[in-house]
């Protein structure tokens, strides 16, 4: 078993930007959006570093305190979205977020890491048409104001 | 004589086909009565602006199959590549389906290009995109934007090539009644007096908004990743190419104002929208 967390690799479809990275899950179809500090977490889980040890890697390129604490809500998060090779990896004691939060929230300048998700839509279709023939053709239609309701004319109507 | 003949329902095992190709999708309309598929080729070649080319039989295997069929009680169903989407027994209504079926299925298929469903004007040379869902208010935003000197480009899709640029697509505006009837209806262009915009642009404003009656204009400046993200949910290709359309959609937003926020009454909304681009460009 591997001890130190890894990010994954596989199945995804990467976009970097300035200071975001917006990662697509092929597998799952599902898009990830990680601000500036969950970025820096993730590119940092190689499998080589523990969290302590990415806490420090980090204080170095930002200038800046950063608490293991956050590091761990990264990878709590990076877990939660199966972008980790080890999704099993989790801290052996339990701590709410909302604790960890406030303890990282008064020891560091730092932005919280954030992990923004969505689901693409099922099919084009879904994400762009409200006409149809049949309820059962607005069901397929998840964008539209009524999924079940196709009116007289035509259209999935709420 | 002839109209019986055009009418006739065909024998499954001499079923028509026609090919053609639109924005580089191979595209195979089969039907087992000569004049439904007299008509939904009509439809295709409206709903597709005429970008069509008749191609020899099976020119591709990658190409889009759809069949459309007759039976004998006037029931009409409508498969793509063998699986049935829709089916019903009122013939304008099945075309209706076809008509908006083909173009997402064109979009979601093409090469080289990524289809987004949005509105889009040009304003100052470059596009302001409107994405959002079916009822979120884009089509009127449009029309107001339009009856304000924006330049029209298209009320459903932004099709936008591998360097970010944005093509026209210029039908009529599609607008549905407000007397919760929700009754279709097209805007012609030429009822507006508007100017259609001819050549590629790049995005200069992303605004994701909806109608939200009583609502404050209070739109917020948004990252590229949320912005990036917000767009996946109306990137028709995504799931077939999303490699492709993460790097168009990177580039369709690199320069671009990215905005987020309810609108209410969409006069003003426009105004205040073109206000707001012009401040930022001083």
């Amino acid at each position: 078993m591997i001890s130190n967390p890894v990010a994954r690799r596989s199945g995804l479809v990467v976009q970097e930007m300035e200071n975001e990275v917006l990662v697509y899950d092929v597998t799952r179809n599902k898009a990830h959006c990680l601000n500036g500090t969950a970025a820096s977490v993730w590119r940092e889980c190689n499998g080589e570093r523990t969290p302590e040890q990415i806490a420090e890697g980090l204080e170095t390129q930002m200038g800046a305190t950063v608490p293991v604490e956050l590091v761990w809500l990264a990878i709590e998060q990076f877990a939660d979205s199966e972008l980790l090779e080890n999704k099993e990896f989790r801290r052996t004691t339990q701590r709410s977020r909302r604790e960890a939060i406030k303890t990282i929230g008064l020891a560091t300048m730092v932005s919280l890491p954030v992990v923004a998700s969505l689901v693409a839509p099922p099919n084009a279709l879904s994400s762009s048409s409200c006409v149809c023939t049949s309820p059962a053709a607005c069901a397929t239609q998840t964008s539209c104001p009524s999924t079940a309701n196709c009116n007289g004319l035509g259209v999935c109507t709420p | 004589m002839l109209r019986k003949k055009q009418n006739e329902i065909i024998r499954s095992s001499d079923r028509l086909s026609l090919c053609f190709r639109t924005f580089g999708v191979d595209v195979e309309l089969i039907s087992n009565e000569k004049r439904l598929l007299d008509d939904a080729f009509a439809v295709a070649s409206r709903s597709l602006l005429g970008n069509i080319s008749l191609a020899e039989e099976h020119i591709s295997d990658q190409r889009q199959r759809f069949e459309l069929l007759r039976t004998g009680n006037r029931y009409y169903r409508v498969l793509l590549n063998g699986e049935q989407i829709s089916s019903g027994p009122t013939r304008w209504k099945f075309l209706k389906f076809f008509d908006g079926l083909l173009r997402v299925t064109v979009g979601e298929h093409a090469p080289n290009l990524v289809f987004l469903h949005s509105g889009v004007v040009a304003w100052k040379g470059k596009a302001i995109l409107l994405p959002a869902h079916s009822f979120d208010g884009k089509s009127t935003l449009v029309t107001e934007l339009v009856k304000l000197g924006a330049v029209y480009y298209s009320d459903e899709f932004a099709i936008i090539d591998e360097d970010g640029n944005i093509h026209p697509f210029a039908r009529p505006i599609n607008r549905r009644t407000d007397d919760g009837r929700f009754v279709p209806y097209e805007i012609s262009l030429a009822d507006l007096d508007a100017s259609v915009g001819e050549v590629p642009i790049k995005c200069g404003v992303l605004f994701f908004t909806k109608f939200v009656k009583g609502s404050r204009w209070q739109p917020r400046i948004i990252s590229k990743g949320e912005a990036l993200l917000e767009l996946i949910a109306f990137t028709l290709p995504i799931r077939v190419n999303p490699e492709f359309s993460l790097l168009v959609l990177n580039k369709l937003v690199d320069d671009a104002i990215l905005l987020s926020g309810r609108r209410s009454e969409a006069k003003l909304s426009a105004i205040r929208l073109l206000d707001l681009i012009d401040k930022s460009e001083k």
